[in-house]
């Protein structure tokens, strides 16, 4: 018998169980980006860089154009993320924790943008306030020409 | 006059350890519902009181994806990084962002010009009035040099 005591056998076993889902993916969403959207976060951020709403003045811009904010991949996720999370889960609270967002170029209006998520992992950890189980997973965004366009690595927890 | 002290419109407008000027944002429960139409996501966690309260918080809280967009103001809105091209942004979200005050920082934390551009590594931050960290991450920024 190990010295070491093992971890939680529920945890242990709730950790595989989640783990058979690795691979999983959500049914991808196409959604053509135009300036009312992207304005619309803007204005949802409180940002009022004319960058991401007044076309004449991105045109004198490097960009040439309008482009959309950094952060506007969040407003691509309805139906891949949370939804791809496990849920259910014997614990109390479930939270967003991290995501880790990787911008291949810049995102416009007239874009075709198509999109899943896809679970990656789940492990655990015992702190002093009990077990905590996190979730990672991915979500990944394409143009048309199926170039990726945006990569986002994301963890949430529930403890 | 001195002519060798350099003006401020000749120093280097991005060196390492520069701090960005803080963003302070109120938080309203106005924006959060903006927010839950701007992105799609009517998840009941950012607006409604009564579920919240029966799932054991306090109230609502701030999307995520709210809390990071508003760090990353601090970063877009600098103006030494008009006409930068985001390549990256981290978040990570240390407590709820609640309705009401919060405030938002940056530091550079690296920059360099390779034969093309220049690049920035930022590192940023927000806090809630009692000065604990609501959110911390990172963001990277190319500027043509």
């Amino acid at each position: 018998m190990s010295a070491e005591p093992p971890a939680s056998p529920d945890i242990a076993a709730l950790v595989a169980e989640l783990n058979r889902r690795v691979g999983l993916e959500t049914v991808p969403t196409t959604t053509e980006i135009d300036k009312s959207l992207i304005r619309k976060f803007a204005i949802a951020i409180g940002d009022p860089d004319p960058l991401y709403q007044d076309e004449a003045y991105a045109r004198t811009t490097r960009f040439g154009g309008i482009i959309a904010p950094p952060t506007f991949v969040s407003a691509l996720m309805t139906g891949h993320w949370p939804e791809i999370v496990a849920r259910g889960l014997p614990f109390q609270k479930e939270l967003h924790l991290e995501d880790k967002v990787t911008l291949d170029r810049d995102i416009r209006p007239g874009d075709v943008l198509t999109r899943f998520a896809r679970f990656t992992g789940a492990y655990a950890k015992e702190t002093p306030r009990g077990a905590r189980l996190y979730q990672t997973n991915e979500f990944l965004v394409h143009d048309a020409a199926g170039e990726r366009v945006a990569h986002v690595d994301i963890t949430s927890v529930a403890f | 006059m001195s002519i060798s002290r350099p003006l401020p419109s000749e120093a280097d407008p991005i060196a390492t350890g520069m701090q960005l000027p803080p963003l302070a944002i109120d938080v309203t429960r106005r924006q959060l519902v903006k927010f839950a139409g701007a992105v799609d996501d009517y998840e009941p966690l950012h607006f409604d009181h009564l579920f919240v309260v029966e799932r054991g918080y306090d109230g609502v809280i701030a999307h995520g994806w709210l809390t990071g967009a508003l760090m990353c103001r601090v970063a877009t809105q600098w103006p030494p990084l008009a006409g930068a091209r985001f390549t990256s942004v981290r978040v990570r979200y240390a407590r709820p962002n609640l309705p009401g005050p919060s405030t938002y920082f940056g530091q550079v934390v690296h920059t360099f010009t390779d034969a093309a551009d220049r690049h920035v590594e930022l590192e940023l931050w927000g806090e809630n009035p009692a000065g604990e960290r609501i959110v911390e991450g990172a963001a990277t920024a190319v500027l043509e040099a």
